[in-house]
């Protein structure tokens, strides 16, 4: 039986949504001070415009009950779902006063993209973009990459109201530590050591580059973000092309590896148990995803004129690779180069962005793990035909611990699958009935389903209205594991549905 | 022992068992912010490794195709 909303249940999943648009008006504060400190007044209006709106819009919310009541598992779906909705059209409200976008249509798809650390922008004059302005589109990043609801849960926000549920409603899938507050906490301790590092390293490269001290550590600060939140966004239209610099492009690499990186596994590792990462089925597919991908890239380079030198193969093909199976976006070719790849070479990225990067990441897509447990499921049902009708066949795998593959199991991973699978497409079908090749519409959809943010050139201000709603509910459900949007889609229904009377 | 539902780790925390996570108890208790530094070096080393390989690989692949 399908349980509709009570208006005291609605009530409840406002006052959350309210603390968490709060939470936005506090982030704006960030581009907000950079452009004071950069002397950029018109973007700090847009910063102090954009931060009021989303404090009142929080505060009204708030207030539809002010008993801050504990919340319920569907409930915290619901929160999950609506919070990256208001997140993208509040964050996209200075945005859409900066100029460099050509409605607030298109700065909420920005902001959408930015949130979800998909990567796909319909921004305009990026080359001139105030600093303040590509802080806010980088800080997206982060604060999506963690998790909104990781974010909120770590300041003690909503922590009253059953985080745990909003946790896994964001589609995170386990605890690294017994107590969610201390995971929450874990995982901003992570991103804190890699985002220094790799802001570090990024500055030093672009200042030996040439670039100026300050406007080198923004950059390398941004481009470290993007990576390793898997997002993609870059302060400069050309993306990752325009530094010309493998040095740059070997940091965003191993950025983007530690990015898609369980965070499970990154503790782990940080325990001292380093055996973990060979033993793991996420791991071990992921790596095996990645050579494949790599070797029908290589194929395919092997008959271009184009680029069939090692370098050419390890700064287009392989930075495409891990750039798109990582769910990141970063891009070192300009949009009309990809045909000249070959059709094996994007048959191979668009396989590496439809799987993904491993579940309790930054990464999108299938995921690994799921991945490795369809593929461990057929080689039980093999085993299981092979054996004697009475013997009991049983398949191990590793994942954090000795696990064997049950039917909940392999039922939970294919439906996944599946939800994905139908957004890829679908999201193809309609691109190409827009007009666009069938194959860039695929490519396009399957980056904007899976979060990677790598485009073949149909995303841009001028794509049509419909098509940028289209990659809009894309990103949000593909970041959200569908289930979140589905909950949501349902309770819409239910509360349009005319209750049936009871006879007395 | 697996408990179906996570909302009951803090039983199994109290009890001992394994939690729906799959990981140990007893592993989930070691702070993993003891061994940080060297771990991240590790992670480091780790990736570089997985780069170096996939070069070499698709270079080998890229003289047999050709």
């Amino acid at each position: 039986m399908w349980v509709r909303f009570t208006l005291s249940e609605a009530r409840g999943i406002a006052h959350y949504l309210g603390v968490l648009v709060l939470g936005m008006a506090a982030a704006m504060l960030v581009p907000l001070a950079t452009a004071l400190v950069l002397g950029e007044w018109e973007p700090a209006l847009d910063y102090f415009v954009g931060a009021t709106l989303a404090a009142l819009v929080g505060l009204a919310l708030m207030l539809a009950d002010v008993t801050a009541p504990q919340i319920s598992h569907r409930q915290s779906l619901l929160i999950s779902a609506l919070a990256w909705l208001f997140a993208a059209l509040v964050g996209a409200v200075p945005l859409s006063l900066s100029g460099n976008y050509g409605s607030y249509l298109d700065a909420v798809f920005d902001a959408m993209s930015g949130f979800t650390t998909s990567g796909l922008t319909v921004v305009q004059d990026l080359d001139h973009m105030a600093y303040a302005h590509n802080m806010w589109r980088h800080l997206t990043h982060l604060i999506g990459g963690q998790g909104i609801i990781v974010a909120a849960i770590s300041l003690a926000i909503a922590l009253k109201g059953g985080a745990f549920s909003l946790y896994l409603a964001e589609g995170r899938d386990e605890r690294i530590l017994p107590n969610v507050l201390h995971t929450a906490r874990f995982i901003w301790f992570v991103t804190a050591v890699w985002v220094s590092f790799g802001t570090l390293m990024l500055t030093v490269i672009n200042w030996t580059s040439g670039m100026t001290l300050v406007r080198g550590a923004l950059h390398g600060f941004w481009l470290t973000i993007a990576a390793f939140d898997t997002g993609g966004f870059g302060p400069m239209s050309q993306n990752a092309l325009y530094y010309h610099s493998p040095y740059l492009e070997f940091g965003l690499l191993v950025l983007m590896l530690a990015g898609t990186f369980n965070f499970n596994l990154h503790a782990d590792l940080w325990r001292g148990d380093r055996l973990e990462v060979f033993k793991n089925i996420e791991a071990k597919t992921l790596a095996a995803n990645i050579a494949i991908c790599v070797g029908l890239v290589a194929i395919s380079f092997a008959g271009s004129a184009a680029f069939s030198t090692d370098p050419e193969l390890w700064r287009k093909g392989v930075f495409h690779v891990i750039s798109a199976n990582s769910g990141t976006g970063h891009q070192t070719l300009y949009p009309g180069q990809w045909p000249s790849m070959g059709g094996a070479a994007i048959f191979g990225v668009v396989l590496a962005m439809a799987f993904g990067g491993m579940i309790s990441s930054t990464a999108g897509g299938m995921k690994s793990f799921r991945i490795g447990l369809i593929i461990s499921s057929v080689v039980l049902s093999v085993k299981q035909a092979l054996s004697p009708t009475s013997a009991v066949v049983r398949l191990r795998f590793h994942h954090l611990a000795e696990r064997f593959i049950t039917p909940e199991i392999t039922a939970s991973a294919f439906t996944y699958f599946t939800l994905y699978a139908v957004s890829y497409v679908s999201g193809g079908v309609i691109g190409a009935a827009y007009g666009y090749d069938p194959s860039k519409a695929v490519f396009e959809s399957v980056s904007a389903a899976a979060n990677v943010g790598l485009s073949v050139g149909i995303t841009g201000p001028a794509m049509p209205t419909g098509l940028k709603l289209l990659y809009i509910v894309q990103m949000w459900s593909g970041r959200l594991e569908f289930l979140s949007l589905i909950a949501l889609v349902v309770a819409v229904l239910l509360a349009f549905k005319p209750q049936r009377r009871k006879l007395a | 022992m697996r408990y179906p539902l996570a909302v009951s780790d803090d039983v199994a925390v109290r009890s001992g068992h394994q939690t729906t996570s799959g990981c140990s108890l007893e592993r989930r208790y070691r702070s993993p912010y003891r061994h940080w530094v060297s771990g991240f070096v590790f992670e480091v080393a780790l990736f570089v490794a997985l780069l170096a390989i996939m070069a070499l690989l698709s270079a080998i692949v890229l003289r047999l195709a050709g």
